[in-house]
């Protein structure tokens, strides 16, 4: 396998891992705060479970740039192209922002979740409000993916 | 659209009445309730809350008898307990059927029933495990007592060791005499006697050893005959909670009007409680609350029965911040109410933002999720919850939300393209006419729209942040304030496309325009201030803010991501379902089973987002430039119920 093709691999594989990670541990830092919320009042599940899975989508983004760079390069269809080795780096580069952003934003929305889950713990009717601090957070990871793909849509490639 | 109407209210009735006239307004479920004591200050104290204590104490019985009951009620399926109706009662109903019942009566025969149940569950256990216990030793024929205090002056016990410990134990001392009972690969049991006085210390060394020390009971029968026994009591035992069960399961068909009764007492409960905000003179007892102004006659009629007792004071419409605030819109904006709740209600002297966010809701929602298929899947749902479930009216109203956003949503899709992700290939061609922009093969193109529609959105605030300044501080003010930003923001706009090209380079005439508004902002910011420096220098610092404008517009940028990744997902379970179709003999099942699944995933997860930077974009992005929130809720005085549905 030529080295361009390995790093686009690599980049899209970087892509799916780490925004996998940042959702990872986010969603796991706001379900253990939920779930100690839960261990008071049970009743309290259906306004914690946005809360708990709003860090989820930074898994997604990354998803979706390891399936554009797959399809751009032909690898799920079982025909990869041929890539020079700067076409090779030029994709791995493209998939940075968005894997470097989701991995990041996904730790830090889940830490603000897990505050959203407490204070809705004490004050179940401002549950949205938490909500919104937790979107907020999501800003940079859909900028990051924004960054990717209109890279991504940049680099033309010989077509597969 | 405003905020409604609302009139104060106060009621004088003598004290005997308080009961009758708290229920009368408990019932009409629309009267905000203030403690009178902040109104009227010269008056104290309260009316006598002479039930509260004996209706808490019903109210707990009656609560720990439904809880009892409620395992031996028939279950039901699913789709039985979503479809089920809370049963509805009127109000002298309930209060029949409590008396019909014996509640008290029926409430402490389930109670003394699941007690004595209870009890002889703990006793089963502690006896099972005795039981368990004494399984290991049955072979020895020796009285328990016997082996326990073999002589006056020696003790015995039953030890348990692992096998490997067997020299270390035997090599304990003389002071020990052991009797092997059983013996098994890892395992050794035995009898061990020693001298009273050495007894702790040998336990001790045992424990060391990793032995364990069995404690069985200390009686005048062998293992087996103890054992024996135990499994007769527990037989015994067994019978008497069988018969148990059934007298409870026969009791468990009350268990609906007993729920009736538990919500009849919590709206008693809830009376008293609302006796705490009332205050008293010798004989009259005082209520201050707010009515809104559709419902004013209403309670004024409900009130007049009560002839000469009661009197009510109708004051307002009130204007002050303090009063509750109630919203009152149309059907089709009233479902997102709840957005705007999400933020904060309207202040009094502001306006009611939900009629205008309801349009623009619904476009960025349907842009966030740019899928005609999955727009045409929320109508369907929403549609058959509402009509076919019984839910709650704030479930009812979301669903009503979504449709809206759902219609809109298919819109959008038509307009991109959009119907499960399927490639446009396979799309007629009629379809293939509508689209005016695929967001994934131009992506920049898609992303200049949603950045046009979030300047839209900007500048629309911009102008309602003078029609907030207008109401508040005069035109004069507005104009100052507010009239070179809204000239500012368009001009520098067609300015910076007529420079790029995008439009016939005679527009960069607009750049004059822009640089005469921005004077406009610089000298008129601060009108305020005599000093003409300090003035110049409020202004320029303002234009400076300004540059937030472009990250604000940005910010709209999310909506292009969101569609992308929905289109882009939908793409990958196509994909994944194509490829999966090649396995043999369930390709085709395990396909369909991918592509329902994996666009159920894809459109929660995108509403979901959809919804949440949705209203992200409205709060921050919008009502920042003209709203602040913050009003107190309207929060009537209503019989809360947990298992039936009151009628009025």
């Amino acid at each position: 396998m030529e080295i361009g093709l390995l790093l686009a691999i690599l980049g899209a594989a970087s892509a799916v891992a780490l925004g996998g990670i940042g959702s990872a541990v986010g969603v796991g830092l706001a379900g253990r705060e939920g779930a100690g919320v839960l261990s008071e009042d049970p009743g309290k599940f259906g306004r914690l479970i946005l809360l708990v899975a709003l860090p989820g989508t930074q898994g997604i983004y990354g998803f979706l740039a390891w399936f554009l760079v797959m399809v751009k390069i032909g690898l799920l269809g079982g025909n990869a192209i041929a890539l020079t080795t700067e076409q090779g780096w030029a994709l791995f580069i493209a998939c940075q922002p968005v894997a470097l952003a989701c991995l990041v934003s996904g730790i830090h929305q889940g830490k603000v979740c897990a505050a959203g889950a407490a204070m809705a713990a004490k004050k179940p009717e401002a549950a949205g409000k938490a909500l919104i601090f937790g979107a907020m957070v999501e800003t940079y990871a859909v900028l990051g993916l924004i960054a990717t793909i209109l890279i991504l849509n940049g680099i033309k490639l010989p077509v597969a | 659209m405003a905020v409604g109407k609302v009139y104060r209210v106060f009621v004088f009735a003598l004290k005997v009445s308080v009961e009758d006239v708290l229920a009368e307004i408990q019932e009409l479920a629309s009267v905000h309730l203030e403690n009178t004591r902040d109104v009227i200050q010269e008056l104290e104290g309260e009316p006598d809350s002479s039930e509260g204590s004996t209706l808490s104490r019903k109210l707990v019985q009656v609560e720990s008898a439904i809880a009892a009951l409620t395992p031996y009620e028939k279950p039901l399926t699913l789709l039985e307990k979503l479809a089920r109706e809370r049963p509805r009662y009127r109000v002298e109903d309930l209060a029949r059927l409590d008396e019909d019942l014996g509640v008290d009566r029926l409430a402490a025969e389930v109670n003394s029933l699941a007690e004595r149940d209870m009890k002889l569950a703990r006793e089963a256990d502690s006896r099972g495990a005795v039981l368990g216990a004494l399984a290991l030793w049955e072979s020895l024929s020796e009285k328990l007592r016997d082996v326990a205090s073999p002589t006056p002056s020696t003790v015995g016990f039953f030890v348990r060791v692992p096998a490997k410990a067997e020299e270390q134990l035997f090599s304990l001392g003389e002071d020990v005499a052991w009797e092997v009972l059983g013996r098994t690969v890892s395992q050794l049991r035995l009898i061990a006697v020693v001298w009273c006085d050495v007894a702790e210390e040998t336990k001790q060394k045992i424990a060391e050893l990793g032995g364990e020390i069995v404690a069985l009971p200390v009686v005048d029968r062998t293992p087996a005959q103890e054992s024996q026994r135990l499994a007769g009591e527990l037989d015994a035992i067994r019978a008497e909670r069988a018969k148990l069960a059934q007298d409870l399961a026969k009791l468990s068909s009350k268990l609906e009007p007993l729920r009736a009764s538990r919500d009849y007492l919590a709206i008693r409960l809830q009376r008293e409680e609302a006796r705490h905000l009332l205050s008293s003179t010798e004989r009259v007892a005082v209520l201050a609350g707010y009515v809104p102004e559709t419902k004013r006659d209403e309670l004024a009629r409900r009130l007049e029965r009560f002839g000469s007792a009661v009197k009510v004071v109708f004051e307002g419409p009130v204007e002050d911040e303090s009063a509750p605030v109630v919203l009152s819109n149309n059907a089709v904006v009233e479902p997102f109410e709840m957005v705007t709740r999400i933020f904060g209600l309207p202040q009094r002297h502001e306006f009611d933002p939900t009629p205008i966010i309801t349009p623009f809701f619904a476009l960025f929602f349907a842009i966030a999720l740019t899928d005609a298929g999955y727009g045409l899947v929320i109508m369907l749902v929403s549609a058959l919850a509402r009509r076919f479930l019984k839910l709650s009216s704030a479930v009812k109203g979301f669903m009503r939300l979504i449709f809206v956003g759902g219609m809109m949503t298919v819109a959008i899709g038509v307009l991109t393209g959009g119907y499960f992700s399927i490639p446009q290939e396979y799309l007629p061609s009629f379809a293939r006419r509508l689209i005016l922009v695929d967001p994934m093969t131009e992506p920049t193109t898609f992303l200049y729209m949603v950045l046009g529609l979030g300047f839209l959105q900007v500048w629309f605030g911009m102008m309602l942040s003078f029609v907030k300044h207008a109401r508040s501080e005069g035109v004069r003010v507005a104009l100052y304030l507010d009239l070179p930003w809204i000239v500012l923001l368009p001009s520098v706009a067609l300015y910076l496309a007529a420079w790029i090209g995008q439009i016939p380079s005679q527009w960069t005439v607009a750049g004059y325009v822009a640089l005469a508004a921005a004077l406009g902002v610089v000298l008129f910011k601060g009108y305020e201030h005599r000093n003409v420096l300090l003035r110049v220098g409020v202004g320029a610092y303002a234009l400076y803010g300004g540059t937030s404008l472009i990250g604000d517009i940005l910010s709209y940028s999310r909506l292009m991501a969101f569609g992308l990744v929905t289109v882009g997902i939908g793409m990958a379970v196509n994909h994944l379902s194509r490829l999966v179709r090649g396995i043999p003999v369930f390709g085709l099942v395990a396909m369909v089973l991918l592509l329902v699944a994996g666009h159920l995933f894809n459109l929660l997860i995108n509403a979901f987002g959809a919804f949440v930077h949705t209203a992200r974009l409205q709060f921050i992005e919008f009502f920042g430039r003209f709203y602040e929130g913050g009003g107190r809720e309207f929060v009537p005085f209503v019989p809360q119920t947990k298992y039936i549905d009151v009628e009025p």
